[in-house]
């Protein structure tokens, strides 16, 4: 009923192979989904919608005074993953992280890749979230990312390509749990016999992600959430894991350090803190040491991190691992520390700073995906084909002053993947980003937030900038 | 529980009583706004005042409003935003301290709270004001009501409910006696139909029109309402039983017996209850109701002031002890041991 | 069976280290009968890992880590799936001397020689004709070799170590697995038997306390002409199912031990293996 007027477009297509047949995995869903209304299904997503506003499962708008909150829009329509594939991709994701981190312990001890030339020194040296003070320091069980959100994307031959790690504060998973209670609720004649595989012990994976790190190895360490604040677009999420892991969520002005140990302020006095899941960017943590002016931050906060009293989750300077320019090198890691190849394949990079990438993006540059090597969330990105001539300009004049802080990537169109859009199925750009815990053993939570593009032919699929999100299912078989 | 969990646990349940009961005044003072024709007739400016003045809110009104038109007193205390204690300030401050404490609250609370500050914050609110502002006032007692169900039916009853109910008993006592003022301050107590219009528009805002009727009839003299509206043992919204149910919460929280007290805030609690046990209405009509009631207000200020500093300041004194402890093992240890024991 | 093994191995130096070279046969060889989705190694301090294929078709990491240091942290993951070898039965009926007129013979040389520890003097090689001497067959007599051993040593661990001979283990009759490999394989080639050695990983499904179900095991394969490779775990006195992983093959451990390496520093070091085995959905 649904699926009648729906066309796969002429790149990767997650439910139409390329015979025009609904591929053999997704068959018993698609069954059950395209026999509903489509008046009805629109009416059930916008009751959703209600109940997640209800809910406050929201985030805050950056750039409005008033603080609004928006829910983020869902899509009834789940992406699907059978299970050799998904296999592929989280031994592909282990691998990356498990480089990711040995590189981060080289780069803050002997930083024998760079002593070796396999990546430039110039890279790392100059990374924006690079931080030399902390060469030499010792992080609990050597591990710096602990809690890390990679980007893939898949290309015309629907190959998984990684799009950038996010190794510093990785926000998204609380729409994966969300997501999956709400078509529970929604749509429990879906799930059927598909075997679709459980997402919710995320919360106590994390949770003991968190407790191996503790420096005071008691029976039960106190972990603590620090947030920036309510105001902060993540806030939702902060609170969310926060009561799922049934610790505290704290802000900076609760805790304060005494002898290099951190303490959180109760009513009952003073309570050591051994673990902190921060959720706030290096340079808010400590104004002594980052930023003077942060209000966000705990004075002391990093001579008690310096002196191992308390454990960072992620660690400080884990910036410089998913730095775009950084990411060129990524695969040059994995057979540097694995003495192995990539499992999972990436997106060719341009960088700027090397004089005949630099020459080739300038002449191209409205065919290339131009991206600032230390933003996130979709900011500071040029889409060349998309972009006007004074936005191609501008970005000219912005790469040829600072070469280091761009890279430049072709631009590939992201596989589709049909979503309900004004009571009708249209194509639209997914992308998903898997979380990755690393603890005692690397755990790939299965599945991940699958974001779409709403605006037809869009590439950006960020909350800020008008995504959705669907639920992902990794199939059991 | 963190210092400022516990603050903001207090502050969002006395945003909700305060909303509750700006609602409660302007409901009744609608109506005798409609009933004006018995009373002297009055400017609109004129008729607030008395809620203004009730919720302190007088100079920040002038500044604002220097040239009050009819509506600009009700708007101010409704929606203005502007207004820190107008009720949709109220309920969105309200909402930001649960969101902040979000894991200590249950979901049913937030969700309630919640759908009523969207409500508010939409054009919908603002609609229903004009449409119907007896609906409109009526939605924010009811909310509120439930809110105090919901919570008393899902909240354990550990360290967050005695803050949170802490919160409500100060900000209800604090609002009752205001509304006693409002006859306090009232200038001419010979003109009968309107001092029973008045006492009887605060007994309605106190929801205690019924329980005093059952006592005394239709009679309306000072000396009952205040007997049902200050000193009453068994009324819950009387000044008497929010500072003894203020009183029984900070001693739960460190489980101190009656009669004595382990910090400022129970010592300043525990002597305002005693005045108010052995008080009578007469001695107070004696005193003056205005002064009495000043004074009444200086002490609940002094408790609220005393619970921030005990709870929220006081943390950052205590680090002057702990410095000394040779090992910081043993401080772990032994507040989990107090928590099990709460 | 769909296996998933975590091997770590951690040293601790009491005085700081350096030039420590290791040479690691931790990945678990792809066959027919076996398949290997998933491997990771990692090495702490993090170094750059080398790789290299030997003699014997193992897979070799190696690294160097030259700067002092007191914690050497080597940290493999693999998923592995495996078939049972004798799904189609065992490879009963092939007399002894069909080796004699099999072309694999010079093939086969370097395991039908003494290697190493792998020695077999006089009483080794009687002790072995004792056995053959009820058996036809070669793999049935294989077979009766591991039996002798299991039946005729026992299992005790510290009182040999990685250099101990088949003989000096012949001698004493106590040992741990690698000891069991050493004389079996002795046995097997002193009657013409090609045998080699392999270290690998035995799961414990049934948890019926299996020696080296907990660090890494090692038993031995026998040629059998026409049939191939076949393995027997004199240890545990049983033929290699499913639940058998193979890490290596060599002549003896000392081809193939799986961490092997040299560093540069006082010698006063503690050693801690763990082997974590589970089945994978």
């Amino acid at each position: 009923m649904l699926l009648k007027p729906y066309r796969p477009a002429d790149l990767f297509d997650e439910l139409i192979d390329g015979n025009g047949q609904v591929r053999p995995y997704y068959q018993p869903v698609a069954d059950r989904l395209f026999q509903l209304e489509p008046a009805d299904l629109a009416h059930k997503v916008k009751n959703l919608e209600l109940l997640f506003l209800k809910h406050g499962v929201t985030f805050t708008v950056y750039g409005d005074e008033r603080g609004t909150e928006r829910v983020f829009p869902f899509d009834p329509v789940p992406r699907l993953i059978p299970a050799l594939e998904w296999e592929t991709v989280e031994a592909g994701l282990i691998q990356r992280i498990t480089a990711l981190n040995l590189f981060l312990y080289d780069v803050y001890h002997e930083q024998k890749i760079l002593s070796d030339k396999v990546i430039p020194e110039e890279v790392v040296l100059s990374a924006a979230h690079f931080r030399p003070e902390f060469v030499g320091i010792k992080v609990p069980r050597n591990t710096y990312i602990h809690v890390c959100g990679t980007d893939l994307i898949r290309d015309r031959d629907g190959r998984y390509l990684v799009l950038e790690d996010n190794a510093r504060c990785p926000s998204g998973v609380s729409y994966v749990l969300e997501n999956r209670a709400a078509m529970k609720r929604v749509f429990p004649q879906l799930f059927g016999s598909s075997g679709v595989r459980p997402v919710d012990t995320y919360p106590a994976d994390l949770l003991a992600t968190l407790q191996y790190i503790a420096p005071r190895q008691t029976a039960l360490p106190n972990c603590v959430l620090l947030t920036p604040g309510v105001h902060n677009s993540a806030y939702f999420e902060h609170s969310f894991l926060a009561r799922q892991m049934g610790i505290e969520i704290v802000e900076g002005r609760d805790l304060t350090v005494l002898d290099e140990f951190v303490f959180m302020r109760t009513t009952h006095g003073l309570k050591q803190v051994d673990v902190i899941y921060r959720r706030i960017d290096d340079d808010f943590l400590d104004p002594k040491v980052f930023r003077k002016d942060s209000m966000l931050g705990v004075p002391g906060l990093v001579d008690a991190v310096r002196r191992g009293n308390v454990a960072l989750a992620n660690a400080i300077g884990t910036g410089v691992a998913d730095d775009k320019v950084t990411y060129a090198y990524v695969p040059d890691m994995i057979r540097y520390y694995l003495g192995q190849e990539p499992i999972l394949d990436q997106v060719p990079t341009f960088l700027a700073w090397r004089e005949e990438d630099r020459k080739y993006i300038l002449e191209h540059l409205p065919e290339l995906v131009v991206k600032a090597a230390n933003e996130s969330g979709g900011y500071g990105m040029l889409i060349g084909p998309m972009a006007t001539k004074a936005e191609i300009e501008e970005f000219r004049h912005r790469i040829e002053a600072t070469p280091r802080n761009y890279i430049a990537q072709p631009v590939v169109y992201f596989s589709q993947h049909p979503t309900l859009i004004d009571g009708a199925l249209e194509g639209r750009h997914v992308d998903l980003r898997p979380f990755i815990l690393c603890g005692e053993t690397v755990k790939v939570l299965p599945g991940g937030l699958t974001r779409v593009a709403l605006k037809r032919g869009s590439l950006v699929v960020n909350s800020s900038q008008g995504g959705g999100s669907k639920d992902t299912w990794v199939l059991s078989q | 529980m963190l210092s400022r969990v516990a603050d903001h646990l207090y502050w969002m349940s006395r945003y909700i009583e305060r909303a509750e009961n700006i609602a409660r005044l302007m409901q009744v003072s609608v109506e005798l706004l409609l009933d004006g024709g018995r009373g002297a007739a009055r400017k609109d400016g004129d008729y607030w005042s008395p809620v203004l003045a009730a919720t302190a809110m007088e100079d920040t009104f002038h500044i604002l409003y220097p040239d009050p038109q009819p509506g600009d007193s009700s708007y101010f205390l409704t929606l203005d935003e502007r207004n820190p204690d107008s009720i949709r300030s109220c309920i969105r401050e309200a909402r930001k301290n649960a969101r902040t404490a979000r894991d200590q609250i249950s979901d049913e609370m937030w969700a309630e709270l919640n759908q009523l500050y969207l409500l508010i914050d939409s054009d919908r609110g603002a609609a229903l004001l004009e449409a119907t502002p007896q609906s409109f006032f009526e939605m924010i007692i009811q909310s509120s009501l439930l809110f105090d169900g919901i919570t008393s039916a899902t909240l354990s009853r550990t360290e967050g409910w005695h803050f949170l109910q802490l919160g409500r008993f100060l900000e209800r006592a604090d609002k009752t006696s205001r509304f006693l003022d409002i006859k306090g301050q009232s200038a001419d107590p010979s003109d009968t139909a309107l001092e029973a219009l008045e006492w009887g528009t605060i007994l309605r805002a106190c929801s205690a029109q019924a329980s005093y009727r059952r006592v005394n009839g239709t009679e309306f003299s000072a000396e009952r309402v205040l007997d049902l509206l200050l000193l009453s043992t068994d009324f819950p919204r009387s000044v008497r039983f929010c500072v003894r149910m203020a009183d029984e919460m900070l001693r739960n929280i460190t489980g101190t017996l009656n009669g004595r007290y382990s910090n400022r805030c129970e010592k300043l609690a525990g002597a305002l209850l005693a005045r108010l046990n052995f008080a009578a209405a007469s001695d107070v009509l004696e005193r003056g109701l205005h002064d009495y009631i000043d004074d009444l207000q200086v002490a609940l200020n002094e408790t609220a002031h005393a619970i921030f500093e005990t709870y929220v300041l006081i943390p950052q004194d205590t680090t002057q002890n702990i410095i000394h402890l040779p090992t910081f093992d043993p401080l772990g240890y032994h507040y989990q041991q107090q928590q099990q024991q709460q | 069976m769909k296996l998933r093994i975590i091997h770590l191995t951690e040293y601790r130096y009491a005085h700081p280290v350096h030039g420590n070279f290791n040479e690691l046969r931790l990945s678990p060889v792809q066959s027919r009968w076996q398949d290997v989705p998933f491997f990771l190694l990692r090495v702490l301090p993090s170094s750059r890992v080398q790789r290299f294929v030997d003699f014997y078709g193992n897979t070799v990491n190696y690294f160097e880590i030259e700067e002092p240091h007191q914690e050497l942290v080597i940290e493999t993951t693999s998923s592995v799936n495996t078939l049972d070898r004798y799904t189609a039965g065992e490879p009963l009926a092939v007399p002894l001397s069909a080796l004699d007129c099999s072309e694999d013979q010079s093939r086969l040389q370097p395991f039908l020689q003494p290697s190493g520890p792998v020695e077999f003097p006089p009483e080794i090689w009687r002790a072995a004709v004792d056995v053959r001497h009820s058996h036809r067959y070669s793999f049935e007599l294989a077979k009766g070799l591991m039996e002798f051993v299991f039946h005729n040593c026992l299992y005790l661990a510290g009182v040999t170590d990685v250099f101990t001979t088949s003989s000096q283990f012949f001698h004493s009759r106590q040992g741990v697995c690698q000891d069991f490999s050493h004389l079996l394989l002795a046995l097997c080639r002193s009657v013409q038997i090609p045998a080699r050695y392999v270290s690998g990983y035995v799961y414990d499904a049934m948890r019926r306390d299996l020696r080296g179900a907990h660090a890494s095991h090692a038993w031995v394969e026998v040629w059998v002409p026409g049939s191939g490779w076949h393995g027997l775990d004199p240890t545990n006195n049983c033929l290699t199912r499913e639940h058998y992983v193979v890490l290596a093959v060599g002549r003896d451990y000392q081809d193939i031990a799986p961490v092997r390496g040299t560093f540069w520093g006082i010698a006063d070091r503690a050693m801690r293996v763990s082997v974590h085995i589970e089945e994978r959905a």
